[in-house]
Order: C-alpha cells, then sequence, then structure tokens
C-alpha cells in the first residue's frame, strides 16, 4: 500500500491534496466569478460582435465577416484618429509624469503647508471628467469666458483665441485640461514611492557634495524607476482609454482633429446605431493596449535584470 | 459520506439553482389588488412635470399605477436599448422621430388597433397631420406624437439691434452688413452652438430650404441626391456663416447649452440659433431675459429668408413585448392628446400635436406672448416640412460634414460629397 509520501514522489495526488486544493478553488471562485462575468464574457462577446452588422437593439444576425475591420483600417478617420492618439498621449503622459514628478519631489516631506498643497493638486484627479470638461468649456469660451476675461484685465487681449474651435489647437488644449485632471495621481504615485527612498543614500550623497540637482538626477530619478515603470503602463492605458473629458470638450471635433477611437467608437455605435464597427475599435483598442502592456513589462523585467 | 467540501458546493449549487428559478419566474400582470402597474420611461419632460402628469393621469385611472423613470439623454438611450434588448423594457417609452424609430421599429407595438378601440376609429382625425406622420411609419402609428416644435430661425434681441440702429435683417447681405456693426460695438452678431451637429442641421435644413427649396427632403426620401447644385451652395452658404464675421468666434466649439445660450440670455448676442423649445426662457430665465425684448425671425439666406422646419418633440411608444399595452395605451394617449398634453405643454410651452390648438395655461410676460404668435405664424405660412433627418447613418453624416464646414476644413463640395456617400452607403 503506497504511502501519501510515495504518492507524492511519484506525482500523484493524495485525496488530502485534492480536499486542499477544492477548497482552493472554492475561496477564488468568487473572484473568477466576476472575472469571468464582468470582464471575460465582454471582452469575448464583444470580439464576436465586431463580425456581425447589429443596431445594438435587434438581434444580431447579420454575419459580414472581417468588414467592420476593413472599414476601420481603411477609413480616412482612421490615420487621423491614430495621429491624435499618438499626439495626445505623448503630451499628457510626458507632462503628467514629469510635472507629477517635479511636485512630488518639491513637496516632499512633512508640514502642513506642503501637505494641504498636495492635497490641492489631487483635488483634480476625484472630480468627474464630465464635470472637468464643463468647467474648462466655460473658461476657455472665446466671447466671455473666464480666461479670455483675464488676459483682457491684464492687458493681453492679443493672446486670445479660440482654443477648442480651432482644429489647430484643439488637441493641445484638450491634453492639456487631461494634464491638469491626472497630474495630481502621478505626483500622489511618486510621492509614496518616495518615502521609501532611504535617508541614508540622501545623506551619504549630500556627504560627497551633490546639490539638490544632482541628487534628484543621479539617485531619486533611478530609485524610482519601478514607479515609472508603473505610471507609464497605467497612462498609456489611460490614454487609450480617454473618453469623457474629450467628448465633453469638443466631440472628436472640430473636423476629427481631437478625434480618439473612443469618440469614434461611441459615434459608430450610439449616433449610428453600428454596434458592430463600434465593437471592431473596442476590440483593436484592446489589443493595442495588451500589446503595448506586454511589450512595457518584458522591457522592464530585462532592465531591472540588468540592476 | 460526502466530504465536508463536496456538501457545501453541492448546497451552493442547489441554493444557486433556486434562486434563479425564482429569479425567472414572472410576476403576473395585475397586482394583489387588481391594479395595474405600469412603468414610463424618458429623457423628458423635468421630473417636477412628470409628477404632475402622474397625479393626474392616476386620478383618472385609480386602477392604473405608474412608475416614472427620468434619465439625461444619452444615458436614456443606452438604458433603454440594453432594456429592450434584454426583455426588461418598460411598457411606455419615448423616442425621437426620424431615425431614431427607424431602428427601434421592430420592438414597438404598431398602434392603430389599439387606438381604435381605445379612442374610437377615426382617431387620427385627433392629430395634426405632420405630427402623426413623424410617429407613423408607411402609413401605420408607432408611437403617439407630442410636443410640436418648430426650428431653423433665429430669436432676437431687438433692443440690441435698436442700440445700435440696426433693423432686423431680411436678407443675408443685411445679415453680414448688421454683424459688422455689431463687432465693431463688441456685440456677439450671431450665437450659434455650431458644436452640436443638431443645431447645424436645424439651421441647414432652414437655409437649404430657403435656397434650394425641397431639394434636401428628396436627398433624404431618397429620390434625389444631396451634391446637386443648390444643396453644394447651401452648404457654401452654411460654411460663410463662419466666414464672413456673421457667427461669433470659436462657434465651432460653443455648444447651445449652455454657451450660446448663455451669451444670449446675458444680453451679450443680437442674434441666437434655437428652436421654439427655447420659449422655455421666459420661465427659467425670465430675469435674465426681462432686461430687454426678444422677437423671432426667419434665417436670413442670399436674396431672402428661409422657412422654418418642425417637428415632433418626440413620440410615446408601446413595448411590443409589454402584458399591459391597453394600460400603456392609456398613458401614451393621455400624455399625447388628453390632459397630460396640456401639463406638458404648461411646463415647456411646445405647440399642439393635436388638430384642435391647445396653448399654455400659465402666465408669461407680455414679450412672450408676442414671440408666440409670431411663431405660431411662422408655424403656420413659414413651414418647409419636417425636422429630423430618416436615417440615423445619414444624419451623422449630415452633422459631421456640417462641423467640418463650421471648422472651415472642407468645401461645400466635399460635405455634399461625404453626406451622398453615406446616404449610399445606407441604402
Amino acid at each position: 500500500m503506497s504511502t501519501t509520501t510515495e504518492r507524492r514522489r511519484s506525482g500523484g495526488r493524495t485525496g488530502a491534496d485534492w480536499r486542499r486544493s477544492s477548497s482552493a478553488y472554492l475561496f477564488i471562485l468568487p473572484c473568477v466569478a466576476v472575472f469571468s462575468v464582468f470582464l471575460a464574457y465582454p471582452l469575448v462577446r464583444n470580439a464576436y460582435v465586431s463580425f456581425f452588422e447589429w443596431n445594438g437593439l435587434t438581434e444580431a444576425t447579420k454575419f459580414v465577416g472581417f468588414d467592420n475591420f476593413v472599414w476601420l483600417f481603411t477609413s480616412e478617420a482612421v490615420l487621423q484618429t491614430s495621429m491624435n492618439t499618438l499626439v495626445f498621449g505623448v503630451i499628457t503622459i510626458a507632462l503628467q509624469m514629469g510635472g507629477g514628478f517635479v511636485l512630488a519631489v518639491s513637496l516632499a516631506g512633512t508640514g502642513r503647508l506642503r501637505s494641504a498643497l498636495r492635497t490641492v493638486y489631487f483635488i483634480p484627479v476625484v472630480l468627474t471628467p464630465v464635470v472637468v470638461g464643463f468647467l474648462f468649456s466655460k473658461i476657455l469660451e472665446p466671447n466671455d469666458g473666464d480666461l479670455r476675461n483675464v488676459l483682457d484685465a491684464v492687458g493681453l487681449g492679443a493672446l486670445n483665441h479660440s482654443w477648442l474651435a480651432d482644429p489647430n489647437t484643439a488637441l493641445v488644449t484638450v491634453s492639456f485640461v487631461n494634464v491638469w485632471l491626472w497630474v495630481g495621481f502621478s505626483m500622489s504615485v511618486y510621492q509614496s514611492a518616495l518615502t521609501t527612498l532611504p535617508k541614508e543614500l540622501v545623506e551619504a550623497a549630500r556627504i560627497d557634495g551633490t546639490n539638490s540637482l544632482q541628487l534628484v538626477r543621479h539617485v531619486v530619478l533611478p530609485f524610482l524607476r519601478p514607479t515609472h515603470w508603473a505610471l507609464l503602463t497605467l497612462s498609456i492605458i489611460g490614454t487609450l482609454k480617454t473618453f469623457d473629458i474629450v467628448y465633453v470638450l469638443t466631440k472628436g471635433g472640430p473636423s476629427g482633429s481631437t478625434e480618439l477611437p473612443t469618440t469614434l467608437l461611441f459615434r459608430a455605435g450610439f449616433d449610428e446605431y453600428r454596434q458592430g464597427r463600434a465593437a471592431a475599435i473596442g476590440t483593436i483598442l484592446f489589443l493595442v493596449a495588451l500589446v503595448l502592456t506586454i511589450v512595457q513589462l518584458r522591457i522592464a523585467k530585462r532592465a531591472e535584470a540588468k540592476q | 459520506m460526502k466530504t465536508p467540501t463536496k456538501r457545501i458546493m453541492t448546497i451552493t449549487a442547489a441554493a444557486s439553482v433556486a434562486l434563479l428559478t425564482l429569479a425567472g419566474c414572472a410576476g403576473s400582470p395585475e397586482d394583489a389588488d387588481g391594479t395595474v402597474t405600469i412603468t414610463y420611461e424618458s429623457w423628458t419632460p423635468s421630473q417636477e412635470v412628470m409628477d404632475s402628469i402622474v397625479a393626474a393621469f392616476e386620478k383618472e385611472n385609480p386602477d392604473i399605477n405608474v412608475e416614472a423613470k427620468l434619465l439625461p439623454y444619452a444615458d436614456y438611450v443606452t438604458a433603454i436599448k440594453t432594456e429592450l434588448a434584454s426583455g426588461t423594457g418598460p411598457d411606455v417609452f419615448d423616442l425621437q422621430a426620424g431615425g431614431m424609430l427607424g431602428e427601434f421599429q421592430s420592438l414597438l407595438e404598431p398602434l392603430d388597433s389599439l387606438a381604435a378601440a381605445e379612442l374610437g376609429d377615426d382617431w387620427k382625425g385627433t392629430y395634426k397631420t405632420d405630427a402623426l406622420d413623424q410617429a407613423s411609419i408607411d402609413d401605420v402609428a408607432y408611437g403617439l406624437p407630442h410636443g410640436f416644435q418648430s426650428a431653423g430661425f433665429l430669436w432676437v434681441n431687438e433692443t440690441l439691434l435698436e442700440q445700435n440702429g440696426l433693423e432686423i435683417p431680411t436678407t443675408y447681405e443685411e445679415l453680414v452688413e448688421a454683424s459688422e456693426t455689431l463687432r465693431a460695438a463688441g456685440v456677439v452678431p450671431l450665437a450659434i452652438g455650431a458644436k452640436d451637429d443638431w443645431m447645424d442641421i436645424d439651421v441647414f435644413s432652414a437655409m437649404s430650404n430657403g435656397i434650394a427649396p425641397g431639394e434636401q427632403y428628396a436627398a433624404m426620401d431618397g429620390s434625389g441626391k444631396w451634391t446637386t447644385d443648390g444643396l453644394v451652395d447651401s452648404f457654401d452658404a452654411f460654411a460663410a456663416l463662419f466666414t464672413d464675421g456673421v457667427a461669433q468666434d470659436g462657434a465651432a466649439g460653443a455648444t447651445t447649452y449652455t454657451d450660446t445660450y448663455d451669451l444670449y440670455a446675458d444680453g451679450k448676442a443680437a442674434f441666437f440659433a434655437n428652436g421654439s423649445w427655447n420659449q422655455d426662457m421666459f420661465v427659467s430665465a425670465a430675469d435674465r431675459i426681462g432686461g430687454f425684448t426678444s422677437s423671432v425671425t426667419p434665417m436670413p439666406v442670399p436674396d431672402g429668408t428661409a422657412p422654418v422646419i418642425a417637428g415632433i418633440g418626440g413620440l410615446l411608444a408601446v413595448n411590443k413585448d409589454s402584458d399591459k399595452k391597453e394600460a400603456a395605451f392609456k398613458l401614451a394617449s393621455f400624455m399625447s392628446s388628453g390632459e397630460g398634453q396640456q401639463i406638458l405643454i404648461d411646463g415647456n410651452l411646445d405647440f399642439a400635436v393635436t388638430a384642435e390648438d391647445v396653448t399654455p395655461a400659465v402666465e408669461v410676460s407680455e414679450n412672450a406672448q408676442a414671440v408666440r404668435t409670431q411663431l405660431t405664424s411662422l408655424l403656420n405660412d413659414e413651414l418647409a416640412g419636417y425636422r429630423e433627418v430618416p436615417n440615423a447613418a445619414v444624419k451623422s453624416a449630415l452633422g459631421q460634414a456640417l462641423l467640418k464646414l463650421a471648422a472651415g476644413t472642407i468645401t461645400g463640395e466635399e460635405a455634399a460629397a461625404e453626406v451622398q456617400a453615406a446616404a449610399d452607403d445606407a441604402s
């Protein structure tokens, strides 16, 4: 008769093992259930719908194969949307990560003033993007908005412009609003990472005679490398998902100058009742995010291994 | 003997099955005390007005309870699509005419037999022909219309014009001249929320019917094309509003609610593009606009003025899968041609959909009454046709083309070609 040990050594499973793993499965069941229902199923269903022409109301019965994807990759909108995403992404990610880092470093440490300022910078993060959109629409309104009134009052009226109505300035304007919205988040992530910076490291560098700028460049920045990667991943995914703020500010206009995949998706699905096309956009967006994330994780792992 | 784990799993499975079975049991149409509860969903009217309607309806029909759910428009469309697709839709709900009605048609109960049973065989005579047409497809009514509204004309701040020695323009050339004078005086000439595709479509539709009468309707019903010379001229004329100094700076980035609404209400704009529903300014923004005299005037086009377009605010449809259709129809009928219509009109100052006119019973200022008279005569004498574009994809393409014209990035000819391509694609 084989003993437990013998059975385990030959790679078999004992009754106890099964009891232990079945209770383990029970423990993860709620999480797996939520994941399957709210994440996996919608993804699969979305991919399925993208092969149909469907108005979102009646049963999806008209199979059209890859037509929706062909439309996506050959439509004029695709080139402009991709370029917009790139520009929007680069500006947003660079400025909110860079700005967040600068704020975190400048406001590091204790003290009521620093604490208060950090809170103030974080407030935009908890505001609803739709509300922020309305707010900035009012501020940037070229005839009677707050920005115009302020510029006029200080004699800089010549700088007035229809920021959101000019196809040449709309995208950059929307990007700046997005930076305003998220810089507090980066600041907060960098700030908590900074609290783990060993004091001895800083002291040693000071003793060696480094000034503050060199300290930041040669000690702080490299130390925060994992944080950079984490924020970069989140920012890229966040950029691909951005919808509310752009939709409220410009609806993707003027003339498609702020059109992002998400605004295109919304219009196809809800204004044109073409859920199949919307699903195709959604599927491609998901795949792009997936690929970018995998690539980033690989690079990050390799960089860490080098260290 | 089953192990503890297996017993837990078995009980869980059994409980889940029991719960699902219970959940699957449909409630019976009648509640315990014999009353019927029906559900209503829409983006309109306001909660206050809806409460009055429900109270009045339940008084008239003590055996029917109404549960009303109101949501902002975009959220409402998402909610109603999801609910109808999953079989949990409300008994009676609101739809816009045109593309939306077309998309939802297969989910709606055709109303002719319900209406004949409830209102008599000549029930169609109760309604204005235009109003009922917009709620019908191929002469079959799929909803009961509510709230007739006109659009495509301009609101005028007469006080501002007077102060600058100007008369109401009756041609486009006069409008351009007036705009120059107004700009010099620091006044916004025409406040137009050109970021709203529906606003652009309203203004363009009126203009096209002034420049090339009937051609847009022909293009929309498939008997004509968008690329006619007349319509290309109309697209160019629309674009000219933004380059001739007529529309306010940054119009392409302005929304009607509330960028341009605010400009007009605060007395900063001489002209304002909005529809007859804007009469509610006399109720909700009375103190803001009380300082100046408002009137309405047809949209100036080259060599003359344009007519107006008009459409129903919505149509009340009965869910094809409802098991309380008679009760649902009663509510729809109450709101469309019964006492509910009066309550709605008192709240939003719309025009009646019934052949017999119904006027607001609320007290409004003299200015409001004068404007209503002007609007009524525009509706009676200068109506070009319906308002909502019949096909959702074509409407989207038209809106996008007009947005680009407002931003100045395409020509009238390119706009026409874009819309025609969408029309070809959709047919």
